[in-house]
């Protein structure tokens, strides 16, 4: 050990060590710099990625809201349907409907379709009479089951030929 | 790049400048050539709290005779020893809460009249557990490096007689209750061993005003005596001096050793009178 009461700061001849070490160092510096540079560019190219995944997370988060809500209005309007069908089944409508009418109208036609709340019915009718349409309609509104009527094209003179949109619940839905 | 190892050292005293060229071995070092040109008295005195060079112009002279003796050019690099005198080195408990730097600086200012931050300090190990330190006036250590320049070489390392001595005497141990005297023309150490090493070291400025001989066998006792008994096995001298005190303390039956002894040593060198030489030759 050697106390150095030197004052001034040495510039020594340096040694062969010294210079490996510094030539080592040097290496690291670059290959730092080097390293540092690629990560920079990795980051880059990440946050560009992240960017645009941030701003296409909306668009796709409304698409997958809307898939599932179409999804679950179909499968409702499925199950809808499906229960429809089991409380008002078409032998029971036509049924109903044959109820309503009087003695001197019969049914021409009837199309049903079958929705989420209801069945809503098309229905052509031949009466011998307005009065006797009249009472069908009557007995239609009285009857509870039937629903929303519109009333389409009449034909009054002679026999009356009458259209007739409703929606028919079955009895206890509410 | 630097391939030789040979070293050029430079030491002053009040009345005279060393140069050495040493070159390193691989076990130790050996002496390659030595000059020594006398100073002019007064041209430099060494001193821990007063101006060193006083006579620059002529201390430069001696120091350009140095180069000249010694075949060296201008612009090598040369190592600085400084002589006794500009520092009291103090033996330090090297494991005690006080051995940090800024601690042992605050601690060694104590011994100059200046801020801790006017000087600067170095230290040597003492094993075992002690370290030998001194603080030094940085404006003294610019002083000789100046005039060094000025002379035309660059100077590096720079280093106190008084420690250098020690380096090279604590690697010879002394047995118990031997005494240790390193002299400067200026400023005298006295180092006590004890089993395992240094007990206590004590610096003091050496005067010529009275008998030097006589002053300095009264301060060998004094600092030998443990117990208020001067009762010591032996002594060592090393540095300016040493030869006289040698025969002196012979004469009063004194078992007495010389520091080093150099086999072959240049014209006009006595190496027991150099207190640095054996620790520049380790």
């Amino acid at each position: 050990m050697r106390a150095d009461f030197s004052t001034r700061r040495r510039v020594g001849s340096p040694r062969l060590l010294d210079v490996l070490l510094l030539a080592l160092s040097v290496a690291a510096l670059i290959w730092s710099a080097t390293a540092a540079v690629a990560a920079r560019r990795e980051l880059e190219g990440a946050r560009l990625a992240l960017q645009e995944l941030r701003e296409r997370a909306p668009a796709e988060e409304r698409r997958l809201r809307d898939i599932e809500s179409s999804r679950r209005d179909r499968n409702d309007a499925l199950a809808n349907q499906a229960l429809q069908t089991l409380t008002s089944p078409p032998a029971r409508i036509l049924s109903d409907i044959e109820t309503a009418l009087p003695s001197g109208a019969r049914l021409e036609a009837l199309s049903l379709t079958y929705g989420r709340e209801a069945v809503e019915l098309e229905i052509q009718l031949l009466a011998h009479s307005p009065e006797t349409y009249d009472e069908f309609v009557a007995r239609v509104e009285g009857s509870g089951r039937f629903g929303h009527l519109a009333f389409g094209s009449e034909s009054r003179s002679g026999e009356m030929k009458a259209s007739l949109r409703a929606d028919y619940r079955a009895k206890g839905d509410s | 790049m630097r391939l030789s190892r040979e070293r050029l050292v430079v030491a002053f005293d009040a009345s005279d400048v060393w140069g050495v060229r040493v070159s390193r071995g691989l076990r130790q070092a050996h002496l390659v050539g030595a000059a020594r040109v006398s100073l002019p008295a007064g041209a430099l005195t060494p001193s821990s709290r007063h101006r060193n060079v006083l006579r620059a112009a002529e201390v430069r002279e001696a120091l350009r005779a140095v180069w000249s003796q010694l075949g060296l050019p201008e612009g090598r690099r040369a190592d600085l020893i400084l002589p006794a005198g500009v520092a009291r080195p103090l033996l330090l408990d090297a494991s005690a809460p006080d051995s940090t730097p800024e601690r042992l600086r605050f601690r060694l200012a104590a011994t100059l009249p200046c801020a801790p931050g006017e000087v600067v300090i170095g230290r040597i190990r003492a094993p075992p557990g002690r370290t030998l330190a001194a603080a030094v006036r940085r404006s003294v250590v610019a002083e000789y490096e100046a005039v060094v320049e000025a002379a035309g070489l660059k100077p590096r390392h720079v280093e106190l007689a008084p420690l250098v001595a020690f380096t090279g005497l604590l690697a010879r141990p002394l047995p118990a209750r031997a005494l240790d005297v390193v002299l400067g023309e200026n400023a005298v150490s006295f180092a006590r061993w004890e089993r395992g090493g240094l007990a206590a070291v004590r610096t003091r400025l050496r005067t010529r005003t009275h008998d030097d001989m006589a002053w300095l066998a009264t301060e060998v006792e004094r600092a030998a005596r443990v117990d208020g008994q001067a009762t010591f096995a032996a002594v060592r001298l090393a540095g300016a001096g040493a030869l006289a005190l040698a025969g002196h303390s012979r004469g009063q039956g004194r078992e007495t050793l010389l520091a080093w002894d150099l086999p072959g040593s240049p014209d006009g060198m006595e190496p027991s009178e150099l207190a640095w030489l054996g620790g520049v030759l380790r």
